[in-house]
C-alpha cells in the first residue's frame, strides 16, 4: 500500500473516531465520590509494613532476650533480615503509591500501576529465598513455642544434615531468585512457574512492564 | 483561570473530541464506550485542580485521558474483542468503488484494534496531528523515539494491508 493511500485512510478513520455524540456526563461527574483505584494498593501496601514492623519488633525483644543462645541469636537476626526486606520494599511501594498522579506521562504511570500490579511477585521471590533458611525458622519456633533450643538439645547428626541441604538449596534458590523476574517473562518454566503461583492476570502484568520498558527505551 | 465546576465544564465541553476518540478506540462495545468516556471524565474532575495552568489544556487532557483508557482496556480486556466481528466480512475486498474503501476501513481498524494499547495511543496522537515533541511528553518518550515508533507503526499497518491482500 502506498503511502498516500494509507494516509487517507487514516484521516477517515480519524474521523470515523470522532463520531458519535457526547454523552450527557458533565452534570454527573461533579457529583460522583469515586472511590481511588489507588486505596486499595495503599492500605494493602500499610498492613503489609504495619505487619513487618511488628514482626520486626518482635523479633528483636525476642533475640534480646535470648542473647545467652547464639542459635536464637543467629535465627532471629536471620528473618529479621527477611523482615527489614519486606519493610524496605513496602516503603518503596507507598512512595510509588504517593508519586502516582494523573498529571504525569502515561509510560511513568502506566508503570507504577503494574508494578503495584506485580506485587505478589515480590512474595513469590523473598518467599522461595527463606526456603535454604528453612532450619532457622524450626530451631525459632521450638525456642519459642516450646522454650527449647533445639540447637542445644537436638540430634546433631539431624541438625547438621539440615544446614547442608539448606547449603546445597542455597545457590538453586538465588538462581530462581534472579530468575523470577519480568524480564524472563518469555522463558517457558519462568511462565510456568509464575501462573502456578500467581496466575494469568501477574503473568500479563509481568509482560506488560516489558512492553513499557521497551515502548520508553526502544 | 479560576478552577471551579463551570471552568471544567467549558473546557471539557470544548475538549470532548478527546474523550470520545480515545473511548471510540478503546472501549470494546457501546456500553463500554459511554462507561470509559463516564470514568475519563470522573478522573479529569478529580485532576483538575492540579491542572498546571502553564500546559495546553489538551495536553494535559491526553495524558488522563490515554492512562484512564489504557486501564480501563487492560482490565476489560479478556470479556472479548469487539473488532473480530469484521473478520469474516473482510477476505473479499472488491477491485475498486465505495464498497472496497469501506472495507479498507474496517480492515485499518482491525488492524488498529490489534496494536498493543500503547502504540495505539501513538496512532491516536498522529491521527491528531500533534507534533512529536508534544506526542513524546503525553506519553513520556524521547522525541526521536516518538518519531521512530510511527514510522515503524505505519510500515507495519502498510505490511499488513499487503499481506491481506496477498492472502
Amino acid at each position: 500500500m502506498e503511502d498516500k493511500a494509507l494516509n487517507e485512510l487514516m484521516a477517515e478513520f480519524d474521523k470515523q473516531l470522532d463520531s458519535g455524540g457526547n454523552p450527557a456526563i458533565t452534570g454527573k461527574v461533579k457529583g460522583i465520590n469515586r472511590k481511588n483505584g489507588m486505596r486499595y494498593y495503599f492500605i494493602r501496601t500499610c498492613f503489609e509494613l504495619f505487619i513487618g514492623l511488628i514482626t520486626l519488633n518482635f523479633l528483636v525483644s525476642f533475640l534480646l532476650n535470648n542473647l545467652s543462645s547464639p542459635s536464637i541469636v543467629i535465627s532471629a537476626s536471620l528473618i529479621a533480615v527477611f523482615s527489614v526486606a519486606i519493610i524496605f520494599a513496602s516503603v518503596r511501594q507507598l512512595l510509588l503509591i504517593l508519586k502516582f498522579d494523573f498529571n504525569r506521562d502515561v509510560v511513568t504511570n502506566q508503570s507504577i500501576l503494574t508494578e503495584l500490579q506485580t506485587r505478589f511477585l515480590f512474595w513469590l521471590r523473598i518467599s522461595i529465598l527463606q526456603i535454604p533458611f528453612f532450619l532457622v525458622y524450626i530451631i525459632l519456633g521450638f525456642a519459642l513455642f516450646f522454650n527449647v533450643d533445639i540447637w542445644v538439645h537436638g540430634d546433631k547428626t539431624w541438625l547438621y544434615c539440615n544446614i547442608i541441604l539448606g547449603a546445597v538449596l542455597l545457590i538453586p534458590v538465588v538462581w530462581l531468585f534472579t530468575k523470577l523476574t519480568p524480564e524472563n517473562v518469555e522463558v517457558p518454566w519462568v511462565r510456568k512457574v509464575v501462573m502456578l503461583a500467581g496466575g494469568d492476570h501477574l503473568i500479563q502484568s509481568m509482560e506488560y512492564l516489558e512492553q513499557l520498558k521497551s515502548f520508553k527505551n526502544s | 483561570m479560576i478552577k471551579n465546576e463551570s471552568a471544567f465544564e467549558k473546557l471539557l465541553e470544548q475538549n470532548y473530541g478527546i474523550i470520545r476518540k480515545i473511548s471510540n478506540l478503546y472501549g470494546q462495545s457501546p456500553d463500554d464506550k459511554a462507561d470509559l468516556s463516564q470514568e475519563i471524565s470522573i478522573q479529569l474532575w478529580h485532576a483538575f485542580p492540579k491542572f498546571d495552568e502553564n500546559q495546553k489544556f489538551s495536553t494535559w487532557m491526553y495524558r488522563i485521558a490515554l492512562n484512564v483508557a489504557i486501564s480501563h482496556y487492560r482490565k476489560n480486556r479478556t470479556k472479548g474483542n469487539f473488532f473480530t466481528q469484521y473478520d469474516e466480512n473482510l477476505h473479499n475486498i472488491p477491485a475498486s468503488g465505495e464498497e472496497n474503501r469501506e472495507n479498507k476501513l474496517a480492515l485499518l481498524e482491525k488492524f488498529i484494534s490489534e496494536l498493543k494499547e500503547l502504540d495505539k495511543a501513538l496512532m491516536l496522537l498522529y491521527l491528531e496531528k500533534k507534533k512529536h515533541e508534544e506526542i513524546a511528553d503525553i506519553l513520556g518518550i524521547s522525541v526521536s523515539n516518538a518519531g521512530t515508533k510511527i514510522g515503524r507503526i505505519k510500515q507495519l499497518l502498510k505490511q499488513k494491508f499487503d499481506s491481506y491482500k496477498g492472502e
